[in-house]
């Protein structure tokens, strides 16, 4: 994206960097080659009746270094933007979300730690509730609502409708149904009353009226 | 020709049987509805809905699955326009305009006009195919390991037209998404690449996981910065449909989209993919004032939407003449046939000339379908966007983690759309564009590939590329169009081209 | 019930992999819910397969690549896979086919090999991939007629075929299905099948073997097995629903229809051919001197 994002620092033209950006980026091209080379350090490069694998990503890192140290060039040649600044909340909230989904919704161990496998069911509410605190303007009991609502709502369409082999409870869950019952019929009672759940904080609980929170760079910035 | 028409009045005696008619929308329907959910791919989706189609009879089942493969190319439009989440290759460029026209408020104008172009490059398609069918299979054969190299390379060179920002950032990202493409068991040695010995990178990187992740998460990631740019549609929703003008901006970009599309979707090996790009390429080379493109621009919409609905149904050429599978949906196609007992090949024509022309039929008919079913959804789709955006974006996460994980089972999937989310965040702070990365990586692994196969047939020799006559000119191609694209800078003399800012 | 398959989804061999789970899931009366993933060769699959509860939800569809060749191919194979599954049956052991263009000038097999050892690495020939069942058969093929010929790996057999029509390839060795329609049409010819005897879809095509090299036998088979240490009266009943599902109906006609027979042989005697394929790819690909990683 080129246009120009407000928010960010003005070109800084302090000292002979006239281009923060393109420092950086330049800067960032250089180490990637770097490390793309070091990666397929070990491979063999191969000769062009009989190519090797290491032979073309290394014509490509070098592509990319090259690339990266014109950038650099021109930072100190030309002026260009300054850098933006990083937020800190968003991005961590929204990862963590997507990683909390990741490691829940089945078995899954680094090393020693293993996670159960909770399945759709909370998996998916985790990752709203999670996720949407990455903004400053989250309020809980929304969130719960959406959560409540939209979790069983793709239950039944992945799990139900599209057949799609996602685990939706723990097995522990289903076990404590009768055995005569099928999983389907397991999933459409737990989506129903997670749907019912969400129609009652929905009724009961009380709306706020909270001021609209409309103020950029509000909270959590570096 | 007598037997032209009378082989589509065999079809459409089928197609429009009841109830196939009424498969072939169920299968758009489905279709469309995994489209608009990211990550779910039309892949995932038919293979679980297989079993299904036992009970039924061959051409059924068949018109069924095609539904839901082009109701899938047209529901990815949609989360492309909407979310800026491209589900496919070939929506990434529809991305870049639609995305923008749906931030101006134009996003029933931008999905007006794809539903519209791709039903016009649908119908074209389909005559093409019955027509020009056998005879093209011809040109299939010809396009070995050499041409395709050289039509990917020139695809890369459109690449560097695509950019609207510096030059020099578009190469550096074309060549970084090469470099990714190339992570993973290296096909001809098996030798692991750049995998830092990972397991469940060995098979490389996927394309629904990389451009969730630099498109959709960083886009996320980008609105949370902006409150002022951030509920997508904050300024009043404008039309829902296009209107005079906008066709008249259009409809050349849709004849020449189909164009490129048809002749792509023809070639084997998935060419289809290189119909948008080539489209929008096109388009912005020949406009008037380029520098609208990738802000908006309706014709980066049609010519590419167009050229993506013909290309998908041109490529049913040589799974319908050869028996060929040219991607992974055509070999489920395979299956299903299969399955029922029919062989594909150059014989189904002959054999069982029902299920040819009837499935030939089906698709303009499923066109039309999707037209129906589409332009009516497009008030509920615009009315989406009018969800605050705080509720609108957790909602968006959870979809792209159950429509990854839905992909292969892994959770290290979705772990890496936050990855790619996180890269995607620090390109965009960065001043690069995702959409070159994502075109190198697609083209890249196809070029590798191919190159190597080249060279291999031609025992090492790199005249090979010259010596072939349609790789030869599609090199020159490339080379003109590298040309055209470096002038303004080189014309400007400055290393770097900020201008279209 | 979940039925792990070592490969992607798509084309003719998973089709038939559902087809079975269908018939079995519904002999069981539970759904048997079909789980692709093909990485690294199968292997990812294999070894989950292998680390999951041995309680009778899983069943493995187990591949000659995975199951006894990619042990001795790729190196970092983590579990022995002889060892780490009950084998229940095997479901078929499909023969391969040696095909040329329609206008090769080799009519015979034997003229195949000739023109080959006379032109040693002049040849070309494609297959699915780097260790797929096509790519394997012709390397025994090679090492049996003692010829040399240029590999050209594709993904998959299908852009691999459209090379060997486009008259780039010289020769192929290829899975019946991937390949059938352009036999029918008379695009390629068959010189051969890879199994021990003809096969009963090609009455007319001799095997390898009968064509003068006795030793040569090469299938693409698959069977179902289940963790070990799962209760023998659940692995059982699949079994016995498995062996039903394939020998009756419209399996047995898909699979006769693709030139394999269903065979669903008892688990000592599928055990029993495991270890023997197992010791047969060790020493050829160990005299290939192919690995991967």
């Amino acid at each position: 994206m080129s246009e120009a994002i407000p928010g960010g620092l003005d070109p800084a033209h302090t000292g002979p960097i006239r281009s923060p950006q393109s420092l950086v980026a330049g800067l960032t091209l250089v180490a990637l080659a770097a490390l793309a080379l070091w990666l397929t350090r070990d491979l063999d490069q191969g000769t062009l009746r009989a190519m090797g694998p290491a032979l073309l990503p290394d014509w490509l890192a070098v592509g990319v270094g090259l690339c990266g140290l014109v950038l650099v060039g021109s930072s100190f040649a030309s002026d260009g933007q300054g850098l933006d600044r990083w937020s800190l909340r968003g991005p961590t909230l929204v990862l963590l979300a997507i990683v909390a989904f990741a490691v829940t919704i089945r078995p899954f161990s680094v090393g020693a730690v293993s996670t159960p496998g909770l399945g759709l069911a909370i998996a998916g509410p985790m990752a709203i509730i999670i996720g949407g605190y990455a903004t400053s303007e989250a309020r809980l009991r929304d969130l719960l609502i959406l959560a409540l609502l939209l979790t069983p709502f793709c239950m039944v369409l992945f799990g139900d409708l599209l057949n799609l082999p996602i685990p939706i409870f723990p097995q522990a869950f289903a076990d404590l149904f009768p055995a005569s019952w099928s999983q389907k019929q397991i999933l459409r009672l737990t989506a129903a009353v997670l749907a019912g759940g969400g129609a009652f904080v929905f009724v009961l609980s009380p709306r706020h009226h909270a001021k609209s929170v409309d103020v950029a760079d509000h909270s959590g910035r570096i | 020709m007598g037997d032209f028409f009378s082989n589509l009045g065999l079809g459409f005696g089928v197609a429009l049987s009841l109830q196939n008619l009424g498969l072939a929308f169920l299968g758009c329907l489905v279709g469309t509805l995994i489209g608009v959910l990211p990550g779910v791919g039309p892949i995932a989706t038919i293979a679980m809905l297989l079993p299904i189609t036992f009970g039924l009879d061959p051409t059924g089942a068949l018109i069924m699955l095609a539904g839901i493969y082009y109701g899938a190319q047209y529901g990815g439009s949609t989360t492309a326009i909407l979310v800026n989440i491209p589900g496919e290759a070939t929506s990434v460029v529809t991305a870049l305009d639609g995305h923008q026209m749906a931030r101006q408020g134009r996003a029933g104008v931008a999905l007006g006009i794809a539903a519209i172009g791709s039903f016009f490059a649908g119908t074209v398609a389909t005559l093409v195919i019955a027509a020009l069918g056998k005879p093209l299979t011809g040109l299939a054969l010809l396009f070995g390991p050499t041409e395709y190299f050289s039509l990917m390379v020139m695809g890369l060179v459109f690449a560097v037209v695509l950019a609207h920002g510096s030059i020099l950032k578009a190469v550096a990202m074309i060549l970084v998404g090469v470099l990714l493409s190339t992570v993973g068991t290296d096909l001809e040695t098996g030798e692991e690449r750049m995998t830092f010995g990972l397991p469940f990178l060995s098979d490389g990187i996927d394309f629904a996981v990389l451009a969730m992740g630099i498109f959709g998460i960083a886009e996320i990631l980008r609105n949370l910065d902006h409150t002022e740019t951030r509920d997508v549609v904050r300024q009043a929703i404008g039309r829902l449909l296009p209107n005079k003008d906008d066709f008249r901006q259009a409809y050349k970009p849709v004849i020449r989209g189909t164009l490129i599309g048809s002749i792509l979707g023809i070639l084997p090996g998935n060419g289809a993919v290189l119909g948008p790009f080539a489209a929008y390429t096109l388009e912005k080379k020949i406009a008037k004032d380029p520098r609208r493109f990738g802000r908006g621009a309706i014709e980066g919409v049609a010519g590419p939407e167009s050229a993506n609905n013909a290309g998908a149904q041109t490529s049913f050429i040589p799974l319908l003449t050869l028996g060929i599978p040219p991607n992974a949906v055509m070999a489920l196609m395979v299956g299903a046939m299969t399955i029922h007992g029919i062989i594909p090949g150059p014989q189904v024509m002959t054999k069982n000339p029902t299920l040819f022309w009837g499935m030939i039929a089906s698709m303009w008919v499923g066109n039309l379908m999707l037209l129906v079913i589409n332009l009516p959804l497009v008030g509920l789709w615009v009315r989406l966007l009018k969800v605050p955006y705080r509720m609108l974006f957790p909602a968006i996460l959870m979809f792209c983690c159950i429509g990854i994980y839905s992909i292969n089972s892994l959770p290290t999937d979705v772990m890496f759309i936050a990855f790619f989310g996180l890269v995607g965040y620090a390109l965009i702070k960065l001043g690069f564009e995702p959409a070159p990365l994502l075109l190198g990586f697609v083209l890249g692994r196809l070029m590798e590939e191919n190159f190597r196969r080249a060279l291999i047939i031609s025992r090492g020799e790199l005249t090979t590329f010259i010596d072939h006559p349609v790789s030869a000119g599609l090199l020159i191609v490339a080379a003109v169009v590298l040309l055209i694209a470096l002038q303004p800078s080189i014309r400007k003399g400055r290393d770097e081209v900020f201008v279209e800012d | 019930m979940k039925l792990v398959v070592p490969y992607a989804a798509g084309g003719g061999t998973d089709a038939i992999a559902r087809l079975v789970a269908q018939g079995v899931g519904e002999k069981l009366g539970q759904s048997l819910i079909v789980e692709n993933n093909g990485s690294a060769g199968g292997n990812v699959a294999t070894q989950q397969a292998a680390k999951a509860e041995p309680d009778g939800y899983t069943v493995l569809m187990a591949n000659q690549g995975p199951m006894v060749v990619n042990p001795h191919l790729f190196k970092n194979v983590k579990i022995d896979p002889l060892t780490a599954f009950d084998p229940l049956t095997l479901i078929t052991a499909a023969p391969l086919v040696v095909v040329v263009p329609k206008n090769s000038p080799h009519k015979l097999l034997k003229e195949l090999i000739d023109h080959a050892q006379k032109n040693p690495g002049k040849l070309t020939y494609g297959s699915a991939g780097n260790g797929s069942a096509s790519h394997l058969a012709t390397v025994l093929l090679a090492q049996e007629a003692k010829f040399q010929a240029t590999h050209v790996p594709y993904r998959g057999a299908g852009p691999a075929v459209n090379d060997l029509l486009g008259g780039r390839m010289d020769f192929m060795v290829t899975t019946v299905p991937s390949i059938l329609g352009l036999i029918q049409s008379g695009d390629v010819q068959v010189l051969a099948v890879t199994s021990k005897t003809r096969a009963k879809k090609f009455p007319e095509v001799p095997s390898v073997a009968q064509s003068g090299w006795p030793a040569y036998e090469a299938t693409a088979w698959y069977g179902f097995v289940v963790p070990k240490g799962t209760p023998k009266d659940i692995a059982d009943k699949i079994r016995k629903a498995t062996v039903e599902t394939i020998t009756t109906g419209v399996v047995r006609e898909r699979l006769e229809a693709e030139a394999a027979e269903p065979i669903g042989n008892s688990p000592e005697e599928f055990t029993a051919m495991m270890k023997a394929e197992s010791a047969r790819w060790a020493e050829i690909v160990k005299k290939a001197s192919i690995s991967v990683d």
